[in-house]
């Protein structure tokens, strides 16, 4: 027999700590500014979503973390455990809603207008969805609203695993392609396509958000899938199994190759295919992607903390910015091209790695992190300064850089004239200029270099007795990570023509950090990983713009607390990590 | 020469370069003006970066004869260089005579006033990272958190007409409620984000604290919006004598600091918190309650954040949602300046910062001729913190011996 109290307990505080997230979701503001992304045309939009995902979310938990399951009648009481957590959630928004209606919140908090009670007392929602009027009654509607929905996530959570998985798939692909929508509406290749356009994005969509068909094709889709896939995946395993057996010691095309064939055309079709909208968004997902690679050589392989990374990313868009320049006000008019300006810029950076380097290397851990951050904002600081305005512009910065590229018509022979945009050609630059990257990265890690960062990096004085020169190592990790970081400089110069030294703050280090931290130290595909999922969103979904860094925080706390392999980790990580994953303490 | 003495040999170096010119420098300032001084100072700034290579070489030269690591030629070398520039700097800014020696009280004043909410931060970093060797990155959101709050308290209190009428009872209710909401603050921060890290690999931590820190940075900018809220203003006078903002700030900080010593040195609950500093697993097996003595350091430091946070909106009079970074950072340095884990070390690398950094554009940067030095002053603050780092990592008191940090 469980302890029954202490299960309720346990409940009632979930909802009280659901409830708590609620309310300060609500007073940051992003209840009010989701309600801009329908997601169910009439039905939902997104801040009704995050509202009522709570409570599910709240109920979901109460059960799954209950013990209780095996006991007699325990599935019973484990959705009555449910409901009343969701209730709890439910009436602290009644309390919050109640407050705020009656005793004006707006002088302290900035968000707290009626409005935002409206959006919580779920008053035009409620009113859509039944038909009546039921503002009289809306703390009973909504607290019944949420023990419905709190016990069906007990219900989510009793389900067998295959098809809970189903349904968390079905409602995140509801969710994630009714937020996308005007980016899609925005990809050339939908827009441009009568067939696409009339045929598939129509039935999904209405004006504003999918269509109550649509959401149910996309939810079954899915569910469907969730529950195909593990089991194509086995076949296909087995199937891999058996060939790979049969034909021992002879070269086979792998999933993995085809993956990366794939993945290869799609990369050099992607600008035609999508347009500038995207095609800018993955210029700025490419120059983090150089400069993540960068650090995480510094960080990931050879383990030395730089928050001041940023540094030599201004280093190199400063020296391709000063030396490329057109403006005949600035003090020093050097007037080179970009592709004679960008090897200075890499050996400024390689420069700067190692000065800025040998100073830390006899430091470790958190005093190297506080060191690299001084010299980051030292580096800005004199990039503002008056001292250093002859040569870097002050607060006005570097301006009129010229494009690297003066594109014409190229003339192709398989595929006919193309005439590719400036925005396309400055897309093909960072493409190239980051598959370079990765060549480079991937061979270090599997060369005697890349094994000394490692063992650096596992245990300093360990690696200096197995004759592992600490200073040379070290350098080189600090010299390779600087000049990625200057290359991505120098792309950043051209692709905004005008740098200032605002766009250098510890901003850019920390998320450079994150990207790394979020896809896996130590591992290349999780750079890429990291990269899109956070700055290649943010970007794409504007609105989120003013809690991207609150989310940032929030990701990087919870990834710590949770999985702080990354999402693609890295072999070797994994498996010192892989007892750890679940559930264990951390080493 | 044994290894004890060679480590003297690069800070002896330093201080003759000093020494001479400080001595020069008082020649200067004796003879006036019209000397054959000033020409070799201004043949000094003509040829300044011939003159530091040739500073830096020759003490290359010497440090890497003396020592064994051709690093401590490199850096030995660099410290001198940098020493003889700020040396050279202040001679030629006395030299110069441009600012009375009123003017430089002036500096150090403000320097104190400043240095003074550092040190009050700086406790709150060097108490966490006596006890737990984590370096609490958010701690200046919690003194963000105390400043922004305590702002709308003091809204109504001077709409009220309070805080004209009772000065001084307002202003101490206004830090304690500070004190107060930045304590929640540091609690849930140690109860949600650390305790679950506790003995996680050392970047664990860090790295969840830089997030901590932008999390709460922008919830506050969620919660009370983007623009700046001016304090209001607060006339003291005590028997009739006005009195500054800046020596009300200079008291309290004073207050506090010596009510936190008597709290770790005198009470059953600090002489815990010494413990469990000094080892934390003999502490737990005396029976102390480990989780609770961190819990309280944690309150304590985030109490001293807040009460600082208001003692620094007094005297700028303005609170963003960023307020706190900048100063969290220069309080961590001057928490390193004083050795950190070190409680009076933290006092005392608060101060010196302070006054440094408010002296230092002035006095070190003036004669050098950088134009608009006062641009400069983080680069000075952060440029000790990189010195510190390097040359003494275990601070000015330098007591405790920071072996893996």
């Amino acid at each position: 027999m469980m302890d029954q109290r202490g299960e309720w307990t346990r409940s009632a505080r979930q909802g009280l700590i659901g409830g708590l997230v609620l309310i300060l979701i609500a007073l940051i503001g992003m209840i009010d500014a989701f309600t801009k992304r329908v997601i169910v045309a009439g039905l939902l939009d997104l801040s009704q979503a995050t509202w009522l995902g709570i409570i599910l979310l709240t109920g979901y938990l109460s059960a799954a973390r209950s013990e209780d399951r095996d006991a007699d009648g325990g599935v019973r009481r484990m959705i009555t455990r449910g409901a009343f957590a969701g209730v709890i959630v439910g009436a602290s928004a009644c309390v919050f809603v109640a407050i705020g209606r009656e005793l004006d919140l707006s002088w302290i908090f900035d968000k707290a207008r009626p409005r935002l009670f409206d959006l919580l007392a779920l008053d035009a929602w409620l009113q859509d969805v039944s038909g009546t009027d039921l503002r009289p009654w809306w703390a009973l509607a909504v607290l019944s609203l949420a023990a419905v929905l709190g016990a069906l996530g007990a219900v989510l959570a009793l389900m067998p695993q295959p098809v809970r998985a189903g349904i968390e798939r079905g409602l995140s692909g509801v969710i994630v392609l009714g937020t996308m929508q005007d980016l899609l509406i925005k990809t050339d290749w939908i827009k441009n396509k009568p067939f696409v356009r009339e045929g598939i994005y129509e039935t999904l969509f209405e004006r504003n958000g999918l269509s109550p068909l649509g959401a149910t094709i996309v939810f079954v889709f899915m569910f469907g899938l969730a529950l195909v896939w593990p089991r194509g995946r086995a076949a296909y395993d087995r199937v891999k199994h058996y060939r790979t057996a049969k034909r021992a010691g002879r070269p086979v095309i792998t999933s993995r190759h085809v993956g990366i064939a794939l993945g290869a055309i799609f990369l050099i079709w992607f600008p035609f295919g999508f347009g500038n909208l995207w095609t800018d968004v993955f210029d700025t997902v490419g120059i983090y992607i150089l400069m993540g690679l960068g650090l995480n050589i510094v960080v990931g392989f050879a383990g030395l903390l730089d928050l001041g990374y940023v540094a030599f990313f201004a280093i190199g868009a400063y020296t391709v910015g000063v030396l490329t320049s057109t403006d005949s006000e600035a003090e020093l008019l050097v007037g080179l091209g970009f592709w004679q300006a960008l090897p200075f810029a890499i050996l400024m950076g390689i420069v700067a790695g190692v000065v800025l380097g040998v100073p830390v290397l006899k430091t470790h851990g958190d005093y190297l992190a506080i060191i690299t951050l001084g010299f980051g904002e030292i580096i800005r600081v004199l990039a503002i300064s008056d001292l250093m305005k002859p040569i870097m512009g002050g607060a006005q910065g570097v301006t009129e850089i010229p494009k690297p590229y003066d594109v014409g018509r190229l003339e192709l022979p398989m595929l006919g004239s193309l005439e590719p945009t400036n925005q396309q050609a400055l897309y093909y630059l960072i493409l190239a200029l980051c598959v370079v990257a990765v060549y480079i990265t991937w061979r270090m890690r599997n060369s005697r270099i890349g094994r000394a960062w490692m063992a650096l990096r596992e245990d300093e004085n360990v690696a200096e007795a197995m004759g592992i020169n600490l200073v040379q190592t070290k350098l080189l990790a600090f010299a390779t990570g600087a000049a990625f970081a200057s290359v991505a400089g120098a792309l950043f110069a051209v692709k905004l023509q005008s740098i200032y030294p605002a766009s250098f703050g510890l901003l850019v280090s920390i998320n450079v950090l994150v990207l790394i931290i979020v896809g896996g130290m130590a591992s290349i595909p999780g750079v890429f990983v990291g990269a899109l999922a956070l700055v290649g969103l943010p970007e794409l979904l504007r609105e989120f713009e003013d809690f991207r860094l609150l989310l940032y925080g929030a990701v990087l706390v919870f990834m710590m607390l949770k999985r702080p392999e990354g999402l693609w980790p890295a072999t070797i990580v994994k498996r010192e990590l892989g007892r750890d994953i679940h559930g264990e303490a951390l080493p | 020469m044994s290894h004890g003495a060679r480590r003297f040999i690069a800070p002896a170096l330093g201080l003759i370069v000093l020494a001479v010119l400080i001595v020069l420098g008082a020649i200067a300032v004796v003879f006036g003006r019209e000397t054959w001084f000033q020409s070799v100072l201004g043949l000094a700034r003509d040829y300044g970066l011939v003159c530091l290579a040739l500073v830096y070489a020759g003490s290359y030269v010497v440090l890497k004869w003396l020592g064994r690591d051709p690093l401590d030629g490199v850096l030995g070398g660099g410290g001198i260089t940098v020493v003889a520039l700020v040396g050279f700097g202040a001679t030629a800014s006395l030299a110069s005579a441009r600012y009375s020696s009123s003017d430089w009280l002036d500096f150090v004043y403000a320097g104190l006033t400043q240095g003074s909410i550092y040190a009050l931060i700086a406790l709150g970093y060097t108490l966490v990272y006596g006890i737990l060797r984590m370096i609490n990155f958010a701690h200046g959101e919690v003194f963000t958190g105390g400043a922004m709050t305590a702002y709308f308290l003091a809204d109504v209190l001077a709409a009220r007409g309070v805080l004209a009428r009772y000065p001084i009872p307002s202003i101490v209710l206004l830090v304690l409620f500070a004190a107060l909401v930045s304590m929640v603050i540091a609690v849930l921060l140690e109860r949600i984000a650390y305790r679950p890290l506790r003995n996680a690999p050392r970047l664990i931590p860090l790295i969840t604290a830089i997030g901590a820190s932008f999390f709460l940075q922008y919830t506050f900018r969620g919660l009370y919006g983007s623009g700046i809220k001016a304090y209001p203003n607060v006339d003291l006078a005590v028997f009739g004598i006005a009195i500054a903002n800046e020596a009300l700030v200079i008291l309290c900080a004073l207050l506090l600091m010596l009510t936190l010593v008597s709290f770790v040195q005198l009470t059953k609950s600090g002489m815990a918190m010494r413990a469990v500093a000094e080892d934390r697993e003999a502490a737990a097996l005396m029976g102390i309650d480990v989780d609770r003595v961190i819990v309280t350091t944690f309150a304590i430091g985030g109490a001293l954040a807040g009460a600082a946070g208001v003692l620094y909106a007094l005297v700028f009079r303005q609170t963003q949602f960023y307020m706190g970074f900048i100063p969290g950072l220069k309080a961590f340095t001057a928490a390193v300046l004083g050795g950190i884990g070190n409680i009076p070390g933290a006092m005392i690398g608060g101060l010196f910062l302070g006054i440094i950094e408010s002296v230092g554009p002035f006095l070190f940067l003036e004669g050098l001729g950088v134009p608009s030095p006062n641009q400069l002053k983080d680069a000075i603050a952060f440029s000790m913190l990189v010195l510190v780092l390097i040359f003494r990592p275990t601070g000015i008191l330098g007591e405790r011996v920071v072996k893996r940090a």
